[in-house]
C-alpha cells in the first residue's frame, strides 16, 4: 500500500515519519509539497492521499488556501478506488479532523500501534 | 505507460462523463475548468501530457463564473505552440456555432497537423479521435 501525504516542509517531514512508524501495515509513505500534489500522485499512484491544510500565497501574491487546490486538482484526477482525506484547521482556528496519528490512519481504516 | 490527458471542461457532470471515459481506457486525467488553469496546467506539465481534449465555451478564470467565450480556441493554440496533440469535444456546432469548425479547419492549414472535432459532446468519440492520432504521430 501507498501513502501520499501533502504538506509542506518539516511538518510533512514529521508527519510522514510518525506515520510510517504508527501504522501496523507495511506501508510506502511519500512526501509532496502543495505544489507538487498533482505530479506526484499522477507519478506514484498512491492508494491513500492525505492533504494537510495549507494557507500561503499564490503566485500573484494572494493568501489562497492551497490545500483545497491541491484537494480539488486529485480529486478530479483519483479514480474510485483512491481513499482521500483532508486534515487541518477551520478558518476559526477550530480542529475539523484529528491530528493524532492513530486517528489518522483510522480514518483510512489502517490500524496503529 | 499510462498516458496523460487533460481535460478542459466546466461543467461538473460532463466533467465526470470524461473522466470516466478516459480512465477506462487505462489512461490518468488532469482536469482544468477554465482557460487560466488550462495553460497553468500546459505550462507545468508540457513535457508529460500525451494530449488535450478541450471544450470550446467556458470561464477564462473562477471569476468570471458566467462567461463562457470561445476560450477552447485558445487552449488549442497553446497545445500547438507546445507540440501536444489536441482533440475538441463540443455541442456548440449543433447550437449554430458553425464558425467554431471553420476557425478549427484554418488553424489546420495554417499548421499542416489535424484537430480532431467531436461535435456532438461525446467524450469517448474525441478520446478515440486523439488516440488514433496519437498513434498515427507515434
Amino acid at each position: 500500500m501507498k501513502m501520499l501525504i501533502i504538506a509542506d516542509g518539516i511538518f510533512g517531514e514529521v508527519l510522514s515519519t510518525l506515520l510510517s512508524q504508527v501504522a501496523k501495515i507495511e506501508i510506502k509513505i511519500i512526501q509532496s509539497s502543495h505544489e507538487d500534489a498533482l505530479e506526484t500522485f499522477l507519478f506514484e499512484d498512491p492508494d491513500y492521499v492525505l492533504i494537510c491544510e495549507c494557507w500561503d500565497k499564490d503566485k500573484t501574491g494572494k493568501i489562497t488556501e492551497l490545500s483545497k487546490i491541491s484537494l480539488e486538482d486529485i480529486s478530479n484526477s483519483a479514480g474510485e478506488d483512491v481513499l482521500i482525506k483532508t486534515s487541518g484547521f477551520d478558518k476559526e482556528n477550530n480542529l475539523i479532523f484529528p491530528i493524532e496519528i492513530k486517528d489518522i490512519l483510522a480514518s483510512f481504516n489502517i490500524q496503529g500501534g | 505507460m499510462s498516458k496523460i490527458i487533460l481535460v478542459v471542461e466546466d461543467k461538473k457532470e460532463e466533467q465526470l462523463i470524461a473522466k470516466k471515459a478516459v480512465l477506462d481506457g487505462g489512461n490518468k486525467i488532469i482536469i482544468a475548468d477554465t482557460l487560466n488553469k488550462a495553460e497553468d496546467f500546459i505550462e507545468k506539465f508540457s513535457e508529460k501530457l500525451s494530449g488535450i481534449i478541450t471544450d470550446i465555451h467556458f470561464p477564462i478564470d473562477s471569476a468570471q463564473e458566467n462567461f463562457g467565450g470561445a476560450n477552447g480556441i485558445s487552449v488549442v493554440i497553446t497545445s500547438l505552440k507546445h507540440s501536444i496533440p489536441c482533440a475538441v469535444c463540443t455541442d456548440d456546432i449543433a447550437h449554430g456555432a458553425s464558425y467554431i469548425p471553420l476557425i478549427l479547419k484554418r488553424l489546420e492549414m495554417l499548421i499542416k497537423r489535424e484537430i480532431p472535432i467531436s461535435g456532438t459532446k461525446d467524450w469517448s468519440d474525441a478520446l478515440q479521435q486523439l488516440t488514433e492520432l496519437l498513434e498515427d504521430q507515434s
